[in-house]
């Protein structure tokens, strides 16, 4: 048994220790708070299709996140910042374009690798499966390229789920103003749509538009994706003497799909209208040339190429990703990718309240504009208090309330054969 | 009119895959009572060995079908030895085959993937020619598969029936134990019986990436439902029964769309009535049409 006495001295010096240790930090956060370098690891995640569906995007936007973070390590690195933030892309997932395998995905990556910030995925249902099965619950940030369905607008997330590609909403107008061009205001139109949220909310978004300008339905039609044989529902699509058609999918599918159409022999790509992903060359030489020559669609556009940081991305991904095909879409995951590090950075931690409390002051104005051209000079304006503007490499963000961005681009597209050309181009402003 | 007699021809051919498919299975299981949840990736397996004749060797269909037949044939023997008789000799009965065949499924499917990439492939055919036959279109493809499915299930039905092997499968799909006494050979008509199986799900394989025109690893899984149920439907052990199975399940997706049917059910609806339908039979006659009644 330890003496009294013994325990009295060892119980004085603890306490000394203790207090000496309390003085010196208080001293040096006094001495800190005036140059308030913040510490922190932003650690990210990725869920992208490596395979199904939209496995011709998939590890191509994969490719521009990594890039991303390169881009920043490198210049924390010259700006001598590196010892106390940093970025890593702790993990890459495959969702397979389905919804389980995201949620498994998301699990992993909140529960083993805890990450802050989750960039992914690229399809609507998969997005908002993972947000509500595992995101929402755990409270971690979800910044979705590519995920366009208007129903993510009002999801009850936490202020948790922000995405960087315009929501459908826009896109259904784009449409309709797109037919009116192509077919003629009062047209009747048969719509086609992959049986999934980003599917089904499209058609239904197009619809109203379209009728509301004085335009008519003839059939609608809806197709499950797995299905083993899609030509009954191609027949159903080409019934009656439509003007045109719009179809809404993605580029696996319509390789089943459309081939189905061409052989009722009453269709024809050159009426037809679809969306983003189908504009991507790769997607539809994978679909073949009789269901997709002469096809036009409406994707959102970028910046135009004379914005310094659209061409200089541009070149950037081809010359360091050169492994991956270049979609066009790379910039909006890049885009995620830094607007999650200036968030973190504003908030001074990397946690996810401090990120989504501060992406929506980053992304818009008021602020000085900042592209990652001179990241190294927003990230000493945000150290030193000052109000930043980013503007991205694929759109200038701006986000609203509800984690949508504000503004959009759309564009008419054509596939002639060889290339995708731009017919027309038209802006939207929820403001 | 025409609209019913086109769903009728799009159900048979989509039947026509399922009765393949249905009947590998049910091979399997009647004689083998393994539930093999990797069945559809033995589908899958045949399309891809079809596609490397096809696309890298610049052989025709007919060559592509002749080796993906072989080639499923001979890797459904080689899992047999590998795989399948060890596992019994362990002991492992029906539950323990199944989850052993789920971990099978998802070890070939992750090697197709790896090996063939995850992009859509297809066939070097014509995917977007059709005749027209009266009101009705139909393609090449289509009608190739009708004709084929057809005559391989009724080559199989009577392997099974009028030969003495046939006799010594259906010897071991009763009890392999009594057989052996007989004088039966279990392990070379187990072999005997994947051998067939393999054929039959690498031509099933191939014609199902003719008729949808383009295809990826996921092929086999995503028919793995249907076959099943079409396995349940028709009854298991009888490849009659795979066949009016398939056929029967084929048909009724595709025609209750027909307008003529109350209006027509939306097309999305169509697993839904399918599996209805299956229900409805386990209802009445859980045995399935072309099964036979036994007490378990």
């Amino acid at each position: 048994m330890t003496s009294r006495p013994r325990l009295l001295g060892l119980g004085a010096i603890a306490l000394t220790i203790a207090i000496a240790a309390t003085a010196a930090a208080a001293s040096t956060r006094s001495s800190s708070t005036r140059a308030a370098t913040p510490s922190f690891q932003l650690r990210i995640g990725t869920i992208m299709p490596f395979t199904g569906d939209l496995s011709a995007v998939g590890p191509s936007l994969n490719a521009a996140v990594q890039l991303g973070v390169d881009t920043i390590n490198q210049t924390l690195t010259r700006l001598g910042l590196s010892n106390s933030i940093s970025v890593d892309l702790v993990d890459s997932q495959d969702d397979q374009t389905q919804t389980q395998p995201a949620i498994e995905a998301a699990t992993k990556e909140v529960k083993v690798d805890k990450v802050d910030v989750i960039v992914g995925t690229l399809s609507s249902t998969s997005t908002i499966a993972m947000a509500q099965g595992v995101t929402i619950p755990n409270d971690v940030v979800v910044i979705s390229p590519t995920a366009s369905a208007p129903q993510i607008t009002n999801l009850k997330d936490n202020n948790t789920v922000w995405r960087v590609l315009p929501s459908d909403t826009f896109q259904g107008r784009a449409l309709a103003a797109a037919g009116a061009t192509v077919f003629g205001r009062h047209a009747t139109v048969n719509v086609g749509a992959r049986n999934d949220d980003f599917g089904t909310a499209l058609q239904a978004l197009f619809i109203k538009t379209w009728k509301a300008r004085g335009g008519k339905i003839g059939a609608s039609v809806n197709w499950d994706p797995n299905g083993t044989t899609f030509d009954t529902e191609a027949q159903k699509l080409v019934s009656g003497n439509p003007a045109g058609w719009v179809i809404i999918d993605y580029p696996q599918t319509f390789a089943k799909m459309g081939p189905a159409l061409v052989r009722t022999g009453k269709w024809s790509p050159s009426k037809t209208l679809m969306t983003d992903v189908m504009s991507v060359p790769a997607s539809l030489k994978q679909v073949g040339r009789q269901a997709t020559v002469g096809l036009r669609g409406t994707a959102p556009a970028s910046l135009a190429p004379t914005y310094p940081q659209v061409s200089a991305f541009a070149k950037l991904f081809k010359k360091k990703e050169s492994k991956f095909p270049a979609t066009g879409y790379e910039g909006l995951s890049f885009d995620a990718t830094i607007l999650s590090f200036l968030a973190a950075l504003q908030g001074h931690s990397a946690s996810p309240n401090a990120i989504k409390a501060n992406l929506r002051s980053i992304s818009g104005p008021p602020g000085i504009k900042v592209t990652y051209l001179n990241l190294a000079q927003a990230i000493k304006d945000i150290l030193a208090g000052k109000q930043i503007d980013y503007q991205g490499v694929f759109g200038p963000v701006d986000y609203d309330s509800h984690g949508d961005v504000g503004s959009a681009i759309f564009k008419i597209w054509k596939y002639d054969g060889k290339t995708v050309s731009t017919i027309k181009e038209f802006t939207y402003s929820s403001q | 009119m025409t609209e019913l007699l086109q769903l009728i021809v799009n159900g048979l051919v989509t039947g026509s895959i399922y009765a393949l498919g249905a009947a590998s299975i049910s091979l399997v299981y009647g004689a083998l009572r393994i539930v093999n949840f990797a069945q559809g990736d033995y589908v899958t397996f045949g399309a891809y060995a079809a596609l490397l004749v096809n696309l890298h060797w610049r052989g025709g269909m007919v060559s592509a079908t002749l080796f993906a037949v072989a080639a499923t044939a001979a890797l459904a023997v080689a899992l047999e030895f590998v795989l399948w008789r060890p596992m019994r000799r362990r002991g492992a009965k029906t539950m323990g085959l199944f989850i052993t065949s789920i971990g099978l499924a998802f070890i070939m499917r992750a090697s197709i993937l790896f090996i063939g990439g995850n992009g859509e492939r297809s066939f070097r055919v014509d995917v977007f020619q059709s005749y027209a036959v009266g009101g009705i279109r139909v393609s090449e493809p289509q009608l190739i598969a009708i004709c084929v499915s057809l005559a391989a299930i009724l080559a199989v039905a009577l392997v099974l029936s009028k030969t003495s092997f046939g006799r010594a499968v259906r010897a071991i799909s009763d009890s392999p134990d009594l057989a052996s006494v007989a004088g039966v050979d279990v392990d070379r008509t187990v072999v005997a019986v994947w051998i067939l199986a393999g054929m039959l799900a690498g031509l099933c394989g191939v014609l199902a990436g003719l008729v949808q025109s383009s295809f990826d690893p996921n092929l086999g899984f995503t028919l793995l439902l249907p076959l099943f149920a079409a396995v349940v439907v028709g009854g298991v052990g009888s490849p009659y029964g795979a066949l009016i199975g398939g056929l029967s399940l084929g048909i009724v997706q595709e025609v209750c769309t027909w307008s003529g049917f109350f209006g027509g059910v939306n097309p999305v609806w169509k697993p839904a009535i399918a599996f209805s339908v299956l229900i409805a039979v386990l209802l009445v006659r859980p045995q399935g049409l072309l099964g036979r009644a036994r007490t378990l």
